[in-house]
């Protein structure tokens, strides 16, 4: 910092063209003065609120010249869960950087895919905090460090799975908004997988919200949509209530009681939640038609139709599990929900419904396939969503292809559960945030065992008599024997 | 070995098998296989090993048999080579290098 009051501190292109607009609208600044010669003590100490749109790493470093910045937004015009180009974005160095401005009451992060890590404890000032679509943020700590906390919006942070101490800043505050993702819900109600409790206090408190006239607490899923040509990344929002909410939960609560066993291994779980998808879901062809816009519509009277459940709901949960009606984002997220309340991670994952040829998840190949992916994306106009297994080997499923294939061909074999990356690229083409999976080599593992079984050398000395008796035990019919005279009871 | 150590070893091998496999055998059968295995008995299934090589006991393959037999064997042609192997070890008949070709022509 410069000893001379007079002396003017220079500051990074993007923080000075902020910090030159902020001194026009106060009409403090002289067209004549260049921005980079650079702004006094006392012009720095005005700024209260700063906007970096598309920010470079290393935007934030002279933050520290702005002593009273109350209001921070970074922000990305473009979404960067998508694939058309590689779009700049903050770091985890930037944050230390954000960290330094100790005054700062409004802090808004979104689309910023390279930031993985946000210490809120850090800004204990913080009033409202907005932390959107940051395609690989894992850790959000410090919630419950922030006593002055009266807004949080929280969602499409695909990558964060949990926030620690959620459910005791619910408790704790009084929120005048409270916008997060619908998978939160678990963790905001200190849901327990293992034995499907949960914090009654914190639904009281989500729950004395709901007498408001507005909607304070909301619960979000957002998506991106191919659908408008010139903004083919827009993202659109599907937004549903405290009690839409808690109906979901308990839907997804009764799902799992009805049709997955107590103790079940992880993998039977996920076969038998997969069974039930194929099973009860049917794929809402109404929700794109021209002008539905992904929103559920039930036929009402002489030709009119009335929405049902929220807007653009078809590439929600909530549509999948309480309608059985979505589309193949619907399905994913429906399965989502369901694993999480059995403590089993998984993510929804973009790809285009088409197999790969271009290798856009394999981190060996060219970066400038990402351009590729795009445009197959665009002219397929297969867009598609399915679900990665993190907890299950990194597995991949497509609930909606299962779902489809059992209502059309009447196969219940669930050709598209838990494929490693090679199998599913035989039919899908994954993304780059795939780049990182690595589960091929239990497609061979898998394949011993089924060569056991399918040769005989395994039965090699097995006898008719213990084949029998195991028979038994599992309460099959017996094979009927020749000669045998059948009777009802055989 | 009691019944519910078998259960858990089959139950082990299930989870190691590709799902088609699975998905062939009844709800009631896996549900039961699933309920009455012993939860304190651990088998470990290693995927990189063939069965052959895993020390599963002999109830264990047997009721793989029983599976096979009843849910995954493809044709009649196969069910038959099984049973025809099953009644063999019943007499320990040693195959001859002819019929060890006919019923493990799936393996070669």
């Amino acid at each position: 910092m410069p000893e001379n009051k007079n002396e003017k501190i220079k500051l990074s292109l993007g923080l000075a063209r902020e910090v030159t607009e902020f001194l026009k609208k106060k009409k403090l600044w002289d067209n004549s003065r260049a921005m980079m010669d650079g702004y006094t003590k006392e012009e720095l100490a005005m700024v209260k609120s700063i906007t970096l749109d598309s920010p470079q790493t290393g935007a934030c470093r002279d933050l520290k010249f702005l002593p009273n910045l109350t209001t921070l937004t970074i922000n990305n015009s473009f979404n960067h869960k998508s694939e058309v180009k590689n779009l700049v974005s903050l770091t985890d160095k930037d944050m230390e950087d954000i960290y330094q401005c100790k005054n700062l009451e409004c802090l808004t992060i979104r689309n910023q895919a390279e930031i993985t890590e946000i210490q809120l404890e850090k800004l204990p000032k913080l009033q409202v905090v907005d932390i959107c679509n940051n395609a690989q943020l894992d850790s959000l700590t410090g919630i419950n460090k922030l006593p002055d906390l009266s807004i949080l919006t929280c969602y499409g942070n695909d990558a964060l799975k949990d926030i620690p101490n959620l459910c005791d800043a619910i408790k704790k505050y009084d929120f005048s908004d409270l916008n997060l993702d619908l998978m939160l819900f678990p963790n905001a109600i200190g849901y327990n997988p293992l034995i499907g409790t949960h914090d009654k206090d914190a639904v009281a408190k989500l729950n004395s919200y709901r007498d408001d006239y507005l909607d304070v607490v909301k619960w979000t899923q957002n998506f991106h949509t191919i659908d408008d040509p010139q903004h083919p990344w827009k993202t659109k929002n599907i937004v549903i209530n405290q009690y839409q909410m808690v109906q979901l939960h308990n839907k997804a609560c009764q799902i799992l009681d009805q049709n997955v066993q107590p103790h079940a291994g992880t993998r039977d779980t996920i076969i038998a939640i997969e069974k039930y998808l194929a099973d009860n879901v049917i794929y809402d062809d109404d929700s794109i038609k021209d002008g539905n816009e992904h929103t559920h519509y039930v036929p009402f009277h002489n030709g009119v139709s009335t929405i049902n459940g929220p807007l653009h709901g078809a590439n929600g949960a909530f549509n999948c599990l309480m309608f059985g009606t979505s589309v193949c984002q619907g399905y994913s997220r429906g399965e989502q929900y369901l694993l999480a309340l059995k403590g089993i991670q998984s993510t929804a994952v973009s790809c285009v419904g088409t197999r790969d040829t271009i290798g856009i998840s394999d981190g060996k190949k060219v970066w400038d396939n990402v351009y590729e992916a795009a445009a197959a994306r665009r002219d397929a106009r297969a867009n598609h969503s399915i679900i990665r297994i993190d907890d299950y080997y990194n597995l991949y499923s497509d609930p909606t292809w299962n779902a489809s294939r059992a209502k059309k061909r009447g196969d219940k074999s669930l050709p598209f559960s838990l494929r490693t990356k090679e199998e599913i690229s035989q039919t899908h083409t994954l993304l780059r945030f795939d780049r990182h999976v690595s589960n091929n080599h239990l497609k061979e593992s898998r394949q011993s065992i089924t060569d056991s079984i399918k040769s005989n050398d395994l039965f090699l000395k097995a006898k008719s008599a213990e084949v029998e008796a195991q028979h038994k035990q599992l309460g099959q019919k017996q094979a009927p024997v020749r000669g045998m005279i059948l009777t009802g009871r055989n | 070995m009691n019944q519910s150590q078998v259960y858990s070893e089959v139950y082990a091998v299930l989870s190691a098998l590709n799902n088609d496999y699975l998905t062939k055998i009844p709800q009631k059968i896996l549900d039961k296989i699933n309920n009455e295995r012993d939860r304190n008995y651990r088998f470990h299934i290693d995927e990189n090993i063939p069965l052959t090589e895993q020390n599963l006991s002999p109830e264990a393959i047997a009721m793989l048999a029983a599976l096979k037999l009843d849910y995954w064997c493809e044709s009649k042609e196969e069910k038959e080579e099984l049973k025809l192997l099953l009644k063999a070890n019943d007499k320990d008949i040693k195959l001859s290098s002819k019929l060890k070709k006919v019923l493990f022509k799936n393996s070669q």
